[in-house]
């Protein structure tokens, strides 16, 4: 099985010079968690929900792995007013570059192993290029698990 | 000037080794040191690498022989660091020292100038039990944390922090490395450090609020909803793990009780610490299965900072074979001379070398040469006689000279440093000329009131 086969077409693309809360709107009701960034029919990142918060915690909290415990302290106002901040930025400045591209021909084993590598990247999802820079499909855990799945004989 | 090559300790470096290449050894060792610490003070490649190497050229050159430079290396020294170290990357799990950093900021009732001396109270006892770096690790995010929900700038609080921290740090024998490495190499005890720097520290530690008051303080201030927002913190929910807090502590309690006795003991305060962090690592494993016991260990072992530690390594071979060669001697001779053999005047002077110079450099490097430096003047000095003066003098002066001398800028101690980058990070950058406006003057200032103490006190 290859990337071409298991992958989804169905995405949003968002426009790199709107504002992020402008370029959300549409997207809020299908509950998307990465949406790509195509500038020119060229794919140059992509907008994820998890980097908006992330972008939006303090710097001492976001950077420090001993402070994953915030259950002490009180809400903070700055994070509204960052991510108020964050909403009005461009969506070329908000998005993630460090993406995770494979051809259309990857097997799905090179396809699975990228999934779960580096848990702490920025974006999760693989992202399927052609030999032209163009957008072609987007796979994440969901689209390999449905494919295999649906193959697999479970009566 | 005399001929080190032929002195005292350097007959092995006559051996096959030197002839290699025909290099004269005194000259290559004390190039190659020279280079070494010249590398090390650019910054531009790893102090440990730089050290290492340093060390690791002049065996292969056969200066130093590889005896001479193991033997040089002071395992107690490592020892201490890695097992405090071990300890402090356990204890932090449990939250204890989110939750004293945030129970001291509720006693000041919320007030910033209050926040500022809790805050820094706490820093300074925490520095003089753990490494200062640690502290501030500890401490510092709490801090921002704190000052975003007061809205106040933070930068009063994180000079006051880098302040205590190396304040602090001066009163043990396990607070600052200087003191782990003075206190390693020489007999003085853990209580000796604590009864003749432990008095002069907290006096120190007031006398430099006072001005950050003046500069600072009195123009601190929050809103009443700031304010009640740090009242609102709820410290008691940062502990996360109350067993492993009650196991902390209890190890924490015996190694604080192995450093007061480990004279008595016969311990070396390395073996305290060791054996207090293996024996926090079963607590902490205990129960578990072996697989994730061995995790658990692994990644505790993984939170030590071996940078640090093969810097030490290094930079114990370099010091060695610089001993070795005989300029070590040859530049105690030269302080000798300069100071008459006077022992104030050489005690003074060198706590104000050491604090000027652990200013502009690190004073890990710096102290590790000056040790072996002054037991070789001591002989002298005990020869023109004392008067009555304990020889220990001397040791407190470099201590006090190296620890506090880290508060003159911004590059004095890795404190500072780990501090300025928590600072620019959250947009409020600490910058190295304003910070040198206020600290060297403080440092100055900090350094006085303990010359002051040393001459009135032994002299």
């Amino acid at each position: 099985m290859l990337a071409s086969d298991v992958m989804s077409t169905d995405f949003f693309i968002l426009d790199p010079d709107v504002p992020v809360y402008q370029a959300l709107e549409p997207v809020w009701e299908h509950r998307r968690r990465e949406i790509p960034v195509v500038d020119g029919g060229r794919f140059v990142g992509v907008l994820t929900m998890r980097e908006l918060i992330h972008r939006a915690l303090p710097s001492y909290i976001r950077d420090d792995r001993h402070f994953d415990n915030l259950t002490f302290a009180p809400d903070l106002r700055q994070l509204g007013d960052r991510l108020q901040d964050l909403g009005k930025s461009s969506v070329r400045e908000a998005m993630s570059r460090e993406v995770r591209t494979v051809a259309p021909e990857t097997s799905l084993l090179a396809v699975a192993t990228a999934l779960i590598r580096d848990e702490r990247k920025e974006t999760r999802n693989v992202w399927v290029v052609d030999s032209d820079h163009q957008l072609v499909g987007q796979i994440s855990e969901w689209e390999v698990l449905r494919h295999v799945f649906q193959q697999l004989d479970f009566a | 000037m005399q001929s080190p090559a032929h002195g005292g300790g350097s007959e092995a470096a006559h051996g096959a080794g030197a002839a290699l290449f025909g290099l004269d050894p005194f000259w290559t060792a004390t190039a190659l040191f020279v280079a070494s610490y010249l590398i090390i003070m650019t910054e531009r490649v790893n102090r440990a690498v730089v050290a290492l190497l340093g060390a690791g050229l002049l065996i292969v050159l056969g200066i130093l022989p590889q005896g001479t430079a193991v033997a040089g290396i002071d395992f107690n020294t490592i020892g201490l660091l890695t097992g405090m170290m071990v300890i402090v990357a356990i204890s932090r799990q449990s939250g204890v020292f989110q939750y004293l950093a945030i129970k001291a900021a509720k006693w000041s009732g919320g007030r910033p100038w209050g926040i500022l001396v809790t805050l820094s109270v706490v820093t300074a006892v925490l520095s003089a039990l753990l490494d200062n770096v640690t502290t501030v690790l500890l401490i510092v995010p709490v801090a921002l944390l704190i000052c975003d929900e007061l809205e106040v700038k933070p930068y009063p609080i994180l000079i006051a922090l880098i302040m205590a921290s190396n304040v602090g740090g001066t009163a043990t024998l396990i607070g600052d490395p200087p003191n782990i490495m003075i206190g390693t190499q020489t007999a003085l005890t853990f209580n000796d450090f604590l009864f003749n720097l432990g008095p002069i520290v907290p006096l120190i530690f007031v006398a430099t609020l006072v001005p950050l008051y003046l500069v600072y303080g009195r123009y601190m201030g929050a809103s009443e909803e700031g304010m009640a927002r740090v009242m609102a913190f709820r410290e008691n929910d940062a502990i996360t793990d109350p067993g492993l807090l009650k196991r902390s502590l209890l190890v924490i309690g015996l190694v604080v009780v192995g450093f007061v006795g480990h004279h008595q003991l016969g311990l070396q305060p390395a073996t305290v610490a060791m054996f207090g962090a293996a024996l926090l690592l079963l607590l902490y494993t205990v129960g578990l299965s072996p697989d994730a016991a061995s995790e658990k260990v692994h990644e505790v072992f993984a939170e030590v900072e071996w940078v640090t530690i093969f810097f030490f390594v290094g930079l114990f071979m370099l010091v060695a074979a610089i001993e070795h060669v005989g300029l070590l001697q040859m530049l105690a001779d030269y302080v000798l001379e300069a100071t008459g053999g006077d022992f104030f005047a050489a005690s003074m002077a060198i706590m104000w070398v050491s604090a000027v110079a652990s200013a502009v450099v690190d004073n890990i490097p710096f102290v590790a040469t000056l040790i072996p430096m002054i037991k070789s003047m001591l002989p002298a000095f005990h020869e023109a006689g004392l008067g009555g003066v304990e020889s220990s003098a001397i040791w407190w002066s470099l201590a006090l000279g190296a620890c506090l001398g880290g508060n003159g800028s911004l590059i004095g101690a890795s404190a500072n440093l780990i501090t300025a980058g928590f600072a620019e990070r959250a947009g409020h950058p600490i910058r190295f000329l304003p910070f040198l406006m206020i600290a060297f003057p403080l440092m100055l200032m900090q350094v006085a009131i303990a010359a002051v103490y040393v001459w009135l006190r032994y002299f």
